[in-house]
């Protein structure tokens, strides 16, 4: 069973509660003893009073006569006695109870089954005794306690009405927060207003709205990137239809083979753009990861792949690939960023042309670099060829414009660098740098 | 009929060049704002089909251009854009309509059509003189109820006479609209695709005005 609850204002009534009745409780324990003693001190009081009042008047108080005053009342029950040197009855209030003989000052004494508190004083010739059911001292006692009791009882409730309403007034800056964040609309991923807030829960509604923001930005990029997608995908979807109608009207069987022909290059293109725009979302998803990846593996890898695209457009490549260079990060992303700066190389360069792919292990990390003998990238253009959907002025045709885009992604989670330059060879030169794998890197990096 | 066709992806392009030269229309393309730019300066059109996401010069600035040089050529936007604000965009920096990608090209054709015959001031598509009813529209002519088949070639002479009947235009001018850039000019074609008309509709059907050009009579 799960007493305590889950709200901080029930926490803390149901604590407040406990602490107030736990110190209401040890004080009524407190004034219940002291009242009782105080109630026993008062009784003895009065009994040695009535003890004294009588040792005075002695012999000359006539037998029969009523009791004094202060034994009238029925409750306190008082029996009053008083005996001569000899030990023979002077006078008593009750002359049915034989009190028997006890010492001086106060004593207790069984008589007829019943506890008594007796006092006995004195004077030459004359024993007077007080005598008291101890039963009926404890009763007044106790009754006198109880009452005592309810004011600490009226006090206990006010206390925890006081407490209830202050703890409401104290926590209502959260309860307006809990009103304003109850009443968003599912996309509304605005910072929460730390207005009036209390200083104990700014720190987790500032945590939460950067939270928000940083859903909010990547929200945004989705929406910009769906937004993008759609218009990239117009495009080569106008070229098909336009395509398809160009084969509808052709007049001819060889207009029609040359419609068709046009028609295959537009579907290879919408396949590539399709294809690209997947491995881009599928890098947006790509989790961080420390594993330690065999670079040497994917590139050779990749180069195999990309043998044949090669072969039929008669390029050569050298290659310089180290052995067992190793990267920290997510062996797809690597996987991906080779696959597009090698397929963006054999794209530009020309027919017959020259490709160079080096991968080597280097002082704080290791750099694969993949230079052509195409057309490169103007100075001026370096920075904007990343940007998705960015077509330059030296763009292959029909090129879906993400693959740098998607080079920059992958590299970001491997957190590599990527450098643009001139290639020896006359076209691009693409330098990919990696940091040192984790295990091996030092402490600073 | 001549068109300027502004499109930067190459398979859309020589998709539409293909396309719109079999329906006799003369073409010029161009792949980017600045090219555009320099056509409309130099060469007068009937029609720009003009897209608005180009290198170099954007579509939506090459046509204030245009308006501002107070060049009132009818303008159909084509673009991949479909927010509101992107085609509220292309009707006020001056373009006279506007159509989404991707379309078909019977779309495409229906309104080159209508944006031409309004330009002209004609809502109503056919011509119809003495026994001789035209609709260029539809490519059916009929002299006395009977069909006639002219070629695309004499549809592309007579179209821009019909649109202007009474107006006179020269031998160049006409022969502008049959060739786009680039393609080899006969230096007596109009001459034959005339001389084919008159056969098919009548020698009077067409008139000679002498060293000015031709014209087509009122209706």
């Amino acid at each position: 069973m799960n007493w305590a609850p889950t709200s901080l204002r029930g926490r803390l009534l149901w604590l407040l509660s406990i602490g107030i009745a736990a110190v209401l409780l040890v004080q009524a324990v407190v004034s219940y003893r002291s009242t009782l003693a105080e109630a026993d001190a008062i009784l003895d009081v009065e009994m040695r009073q009535l003890g004294d009042v009588m040792q005075r008047a002695g012999s000359r108080m006539p037998a029969g006569i009523a009791a004094p005053e202060g034994s009238a009342d029925d409750d306190l029950d008082m029996v009053i006695q008083s005996r001569d040197a000899l030990g023979r009855v002077l006078w008593t209030s009750s002359p049915a109870l034989q009190l028997p003989p006890t010492p001086a000052g106060f004593a207790t004494a069984l008589i007829g089954g019943q506890r008594y508190r007796v006092y006995t004083t004195g004077r030459p010739g004359i024993v007077v005794q007080v005598a008291q059911e101890s039963d009926s001292r404890a009763e007044i006692a106790r009754d006198l306690a109880f009452r005592m009791l309810w004011p600490t009882l009226l006090l206990g409730g006010v206390l925890l009405m006081v407490t209830s309403m202050i703890t409401a007034l104290a926590l209502r800056p959260l309860a307006r927060l809990e009103a304003e964040v109850a009443m968003r609309q599912p996309h509304d991923l605005r910072p929460v207003s730390l207005h009036g807030l209390p200083n104990e829960v700014r720190p987790l509604v500032q945590a939460t709205n950067a939270l928000m923001q940083r859903m909010q930005d990547a929200y945004e990029q989705q929406r910009q990137f769906v937004a993008d997608a759609a218009h990239e995908l117009r495009t080569p979807l106008t070229a098909l239809q336009l395509q398809a109608d160009a084969i509808a009207r052709a007049p001819d069987d060889a207009a029609r083979a040359l419609a068709l022909q046009r028609q295959h290059q537009g579907i290879r293109r919408a396949h590539r753009l399709v294809e690209q725009l997947l491995a881009l979302a599928r890098q947006d998803a790509t989790q961080a990861s420390d594993a330690l990846i065999d670079a040497t593996s994917v590139v050779r890898h990749v180069l195999e792949e990309s043998g044949a695209a090669m072969r039929v457009r008669g390029i050569r490549m050298q290659l310089a690939i180290q052995e067992a260079v190793r990267v920290t990060g997510d062996g797809e992303a690597l996987a991906r960023l080779v696959r597009n700066l090698v397929g963006n190389a054999i794209r530009h360069a020309p027919g017959g042309g020259m490709l160079r792919v080096a991968l080597a292990q280097r002082i704080g990390g290791s750099e694969f670099i993949v230079e052509d003998n195409g057309p490169g990238i103007p100075v001026e253009e370096r920075d904007l060829v990343f940007e998705r959907f960015h077509r330059g002025s030296t763009s292959e045709p029909g090129g879906s414009g993400l693959g740098l885009a998607i080079v920059r992604a992958a590299a970001d989670s491997l957190h590599a660098s990527i450098n643009l330059g001139e290639s020896s060879l006359g076209g691009l030169r693409v330098v990919v740098r990696f940091p040192l794998p984790r295990p091996l890197a030092l402490p600073h990096q | 009929m001549r068109l300027l066709l502004v499109e930067d992806d190459p398979m859309i392009g020589e998709a539409l060049v293909e396309l719109l030269h079999r329906e006799h229309y003369a073409v010029d393309w161009v792949r980017d704002g600045i090219a555009a730019n320099g056509a409309l300066v130099s060469t007068p059109y009937d029609l720009v089909i003009l897209d608005l996401g180009l290198p170099k010069r954007d579509g939506l600035s090459v046509l204030r251009a245009l308006r501002e040089r107070r060049n009132r050529v009818p303008v159909l936007v084509t673009t991949a854009r479909d927010a509101l604000e992107d085609r509220v965009a292309g009707l006020d920096a001056g373009a006279d309509d506007y159509v989404l990608k991707p379309f078909e090209f019977d779309e495409l054709l229906a309104r080159i059509r209508a944006l031409i015959r309004r330009t002209a001031g004609r809502a109503q598509t056919s011509y119809t003189r003495g026994g001789t009813v035209l609709d260029p529209v539809a490519r059916t002519a009929r002299v006395d109820g009977k069909e006639v088949t002219l070629s695309a070639r004499e549809w592309a002479v007579l179209e821009p006479l019909l649109l202007r009947p009474g107006a006179t235009l020269s031998r160049q001018q006409l022969e502008e609209k049959l060739y786009g850039w680039g393609e080899s000019v006969n230096s007596n074609a109009v001459e034959v695709y005339v001389h084919g008309i008159r056969k098919k509709l009548g020698a009077d059907f067409i008139r000679n005005v002498r060293g000015l050009g031709y014209l087509v009579p009122r209706e």
